[in-house]
This record gives structure tokens, sequence and C-alpha cells, in this order.
């Protein structure tokens, strides 16, 4: 059992781990009030604050997603099982009774109802999907990496963005999978490994430190520490050890880090800058902070995926216009986790 | 973790691959090879290039342990790269694959006893290739790594193909390097 005194003093709330485990997800009813008062300095920015609060309590739903790189697996397994060539992960997992819906956005990638341990899956251990959370997949959309190209991800660890990053480049061109933390380099390695990755280096070199001389590369993707307020969904602890929602100032960091990743970027190069926060201070204020005139926040939709733009005045402190650009998902639009991207263009120079 | 990945010709362990599993020359064809300190061979795809990176802590997938006699893919290597492997392959059943990739021993206990070779071969079930094993007399010990170890597996649904369709062993010499020339040993079973 953990007491946690919320931040505004007002409330004081036992957070009862255990049972916040047996729940799959979601937050169990003795934490609503933390969740309510520790989201309340959003209430501004959502539309419909009850539905986010209910969603809050909801655990999230599995998403699987298949490996392209393994379709002439996943051909003979279908072919084995019953099914025509062309039948996908999602068919395969039908029929073993399993309760699969598409998403609205994505169709290589459903929603598995009743499959309560997929690490036991044959189709797991063979590496032809990958179990992830839904809104975390949209960052290698927003990144759009073409095969042949160059690309880094400043912070890869546990694996599974760089995963979708990769898998869509045919194993042509080179994924610089970077993280300081040792202890999350064994699962960046195992799932690389596991979904048949060949085009990726992993580096464990301090991004504040990242050698210049290493670029330029033609994407990077800048998935950073955060205070992690989106994970409000998820029953795994904080991957970083940081206490749910504490807002503790990493925007240095942050900065520091996406002012390195800025000079390892070609020209004409697109960065993706993404966390699993809702709070401007780690987002818009970063932006504004470290980018100059050579970047553009990019604006971007992706269909079937729902999202509200960035803010460009927070705490009486007015910020670069395009932060409007910048993309923020909350859980209870599209029944995800909570997220926010930013995608940046940099100029290219005239000769 | 943190061992030099120096570029090698790969060609010495392409040939061995295709030797002993008889995949299509384009299985491996543009592929980069890597040596990480003195036993750990790696692939990875052909323009991948770590560069002035360091450290680095991996390039591409494991592919080949060549400590010993009797040179071990990986277990990622098999999956990735036998789907098409003709040669030194064995079928197991629904039963035999829970077994298999519970890290156990799997007897055959028939005529493939007689065989004087040991290596590693591919183990399927399905059709797809779930790992290797120690093929000696007859018998297949798992080479599934403790950390892959499954316990209980969810099969995909069985069918009738599974079990009876394609022969259970194909070309079974068990390790190329140690096979004498003109005496493959090889032994075909008809479906």
């Amino acid at each position: 059992m953990t007491t946690r005194q919320c931040t505004c003093g007002v409330v004081s709330v036992v957070l009862d781990l255990a049972s916040h485990r047996e729940y799959g997800g979601g937050v169990c009813s003795g934490a609503m009030e933390e969740t309510a008062c520790r989201l309340e300095r959003y209430r501004d920015l959502v539309d419909d604050w009850d539905a986010l609060l209910e969603a809050s309590r909801r655990p999230l739903p599995l998403v699987v997603w298949e490996n392209p790189l393994r379709r002439a697996h996943v051909e003979q397994l279908a072919l084995a099982s019953g099914l025509n060539a062309t039948a996908s992960i999602g068919d395969l997992l039908q029929t073993r009774g399993f309760d699969v819906g598409s998403l609205a956005w994505r169709g290589d990638a459903w929603r598995v109802g009743g499959l309560d341990k997929p690490g036991r899956t044959l189709e797991h251990y063979l590496g032809l999907m990958h179990v992830q959370e839904e809104v975390s997949l949209a960052p290698s959309t927003v990144l759009g990496a073409q095969a042949g190209e160059t690309i880094l991800d400043f912070c890869a660890a546990p694996g599974g963005k760089t995963a979708c990053i990769a898998v869509g480049m045919d194993n042509r061109g080179t994924v610089v999978a970077n993280d300081l933390r040792p202890q999350r380099l064994r699962p960046l390695r195992a799932n690389c490994e596991r979904l048949g990755i060949r085009n990726v280096v992993i580096t464990p070199i301090n991004g504040t430190r990242f050698p210049l001389d290493a670029g330029p590369f033609d994407r990077m993707l800048l998935d950073v520490p955060c205070s992690c307020e989106g994970n409000l969904r998820d029953s795994r602890p904080a991957p970083h050890g940081a206490a749910w929602g504490a807002v503790d100032g990493r925007g240095g960091l942050q900065a520091t880090l996406l002012g390195r990743a800025w000079k390892l970027l070609r020209p004409g190069g697109v960065m993706v800058y993404s966390t699993c926060t809702f709070a401007p201070e780690e987002n818009e204020l970063v932006l504004d902070y470290a980018l100059g005139a050579d970047a553009t926040i990019e604006p971007f939709a992706i269909d079937g995926l729902r999202h509200d733009p960035g803010v460009t005045i927070w705490a009486g402190r007015s910020l670069r216009p395009d932060c409007a650009n910048l993309a923020r998902y909350w859980p209870h639009h599209n029944d995800t986790g909570g997220f926010t991207i930013a995608r940046v263009r940099k100029a290219v120079i005239d000769a | 973790m943190r061992d030099r990945y120096e570029a090698v010709d790969g060609n010495v362990y392409a040939e061995w691959w295709q030797e002993q599993f008889a995949t299509p020359q384009a299985t491996l064809s543009g592929c980069s090879f890597w040596r990480r300190g003195r036993h750990s061979i790696w692939i990875a795809a052909g323009d991948v290039d770590p560069g002035a990176l360091a450290p680095v802590d991996g390039v591409g997938i494991p592919f080949l342990r060549i400590a010993r006699e009797v040179w071990k893919p990986t277990l990622v290597a098999v999956i990735e790269f036998g789907l098409e492997a003709r040669r030194n392959t064995v079928d197991l059943d629904r039963d035999e694959c829970a077994r298999f990739l519970d890290r156990e021993t799997i007897e055959f206990g028939d005529a493939r006893g007689d065989l004087q070779n040991r290596g590693y071969v591919i183990s399927r079930h399905a059709g797809v290739p779930i790992g290797c094993g120690l093929w000696r007399r007859g018998s297949l010990e798992s080479a599934v790594p403790k950390g892959r170890r499954l316990t209980e597996v969810d099969l995909p649904r069985s069918s009738p193909w599974l079990k009876s369709d394609g022969p259970r062993y194909v070309e079974l010499w068990a390790d190329a390097r140690q096979r004498d020339e003109g005496d493959p040993r090889g032994i075909v079973e008809e479906g």
C-alpha cells in the first residue's frame, strides 16, 4: 500500500498497487480523486471532463500489430490452420476464438479481447506480431521513415517504436536505436532480435553527448523521458521510476536532448518529438525554448485517430504559433492512453 | 555486452549455412556479417554500418556461434533464414513442439539413431522453423535459450496438415562440417 499526498494538498489518497494490478489496468476507484486532481490543471483543454475520467477507469485494450518482415511465416501458419494464404495475424487470432477488432486508422493492427497472455502464443514467440499500446504506434506513422534512409531513435528502449519504424523499411537503410539506460537495453535488443530486424544498430550513449559526426540523419524520433501522465490507464509502473504525474522539471533534460538531436538532423529532415504526457511544460514549452528559426512544427493528421491541437499560450506565456500544430491525444477520444506528438521539419539552407 | 563489432567476410559462414540447410542462394545474399568477440557472428542488412559510433550494443541480429567444433545457429537466425530449409530439418507435431519449446529432449527411437554425426538441425512445426536442436543418436535436444523458453505454449489451431503431410525428416546429416565427402548419409523420407 502506498500513501501519496496529492500535490495540491487537498486530497490524501491511498493507492493500493496490488489491487491496481488486479484490475488489469485502469485506475482503481480509490485513486480516482488523485487522477482528477492531477489532471485538473488541464480542465480547460479537455472537451468532456467526465468522459476523460471515465476512460481513466477502464483498462487499456490490448493491441497487436503484424510484423511485415515475417509475412512468409504468417502465410505458412495460415495455410497450416486451414486459412487462405492472404490471412493476417488478426485472422489467425480470430480462428483461435479471440475477439478481434480492426483499428480505425491501421489495417495491420487489431484490438484483441480475451488474450490474457499474448507472450505465450507461438505467433509472438516467432516474432510474427508485437504487443503495443495503440497510441504509441502513432509516432512511427507520423515519422514516415522510408526504406534506405538513416534514422535515429534517440531514446529507443524498450524498442516498440523502434520496431514500428524499422519493420516499415524492409530491412533497408539503417536505424540507430539509442538509449542510455542499461536495464532497458536488454528488452530493446530482445525485441529487435525477436522481430528479425536486421537494419538496427543499438548504441548505449548518453543522448546529451551523442557524437555529432554520427549524423546527419534523414529523420529522427525523440520520444523523451517524461512524467508519463498519459499512462494513467496502464497497469505497469512508469518505465523509469517516475512518480505518475510528477511534472518535476524534466523540461531541462528534454530541451537538452532536443538541442543535441537537432544538430544531428539533416537540413530538410523530419524530427518527431513525442511524450506520453499532457503537460505543456514537457511539450510545447520545450519546443518553444529549444527550436529556432530553422524549425517548423508541421501540421499533420492521422485519419481515424482524433487529436486536439497544441497550446500557444500556457501559464500566461505566449509560445511560437506553430505549437498549435502539435497533436495531443486524450484517452477518451480514441479509447487509448494519452500521448503528445509534434512533427518538426528542419529548413533547407539555400546555398 | 559492449564488445566491438568487427566487419568480416561472411562467405565461410554463408557457405556453411547453404550446405547445412540447403536454403536458396538468395536467402543470405546482400547481408553483412559482423564478429563480436571471438565466437559470435552477427548478420545485418547490407547497408548497415555503425561507422564511428561507439560503443555499440548490437548490429543486426545474432547469427552463429562458432565456439565449438559444431557450429550453432541462433534461434533468431533459424526463424529468420530457415523457412525454406531443405536439409537437416525435423518436423514436430503439437505435443513435440510444446515440449521442444519447453527445452525438453525429444526421443525418436528409430533407425535415425545409427547416424554417427551430430549437429544442429532446424525444428519445425506447421511448416515454420521454431528453433534449432542438437541432433545425436536419434534424439533431439532443444537448444531454445532459457530466456525464450515457453512452458505452456499457445499453439494455432490444429489441422491434419500439421501431423502427416510432408516428410518428417529431410536429409538429416547433422553437421555439414563433419560430413564425409561422397558419403552424405542423407535420408529423405517420402511422405
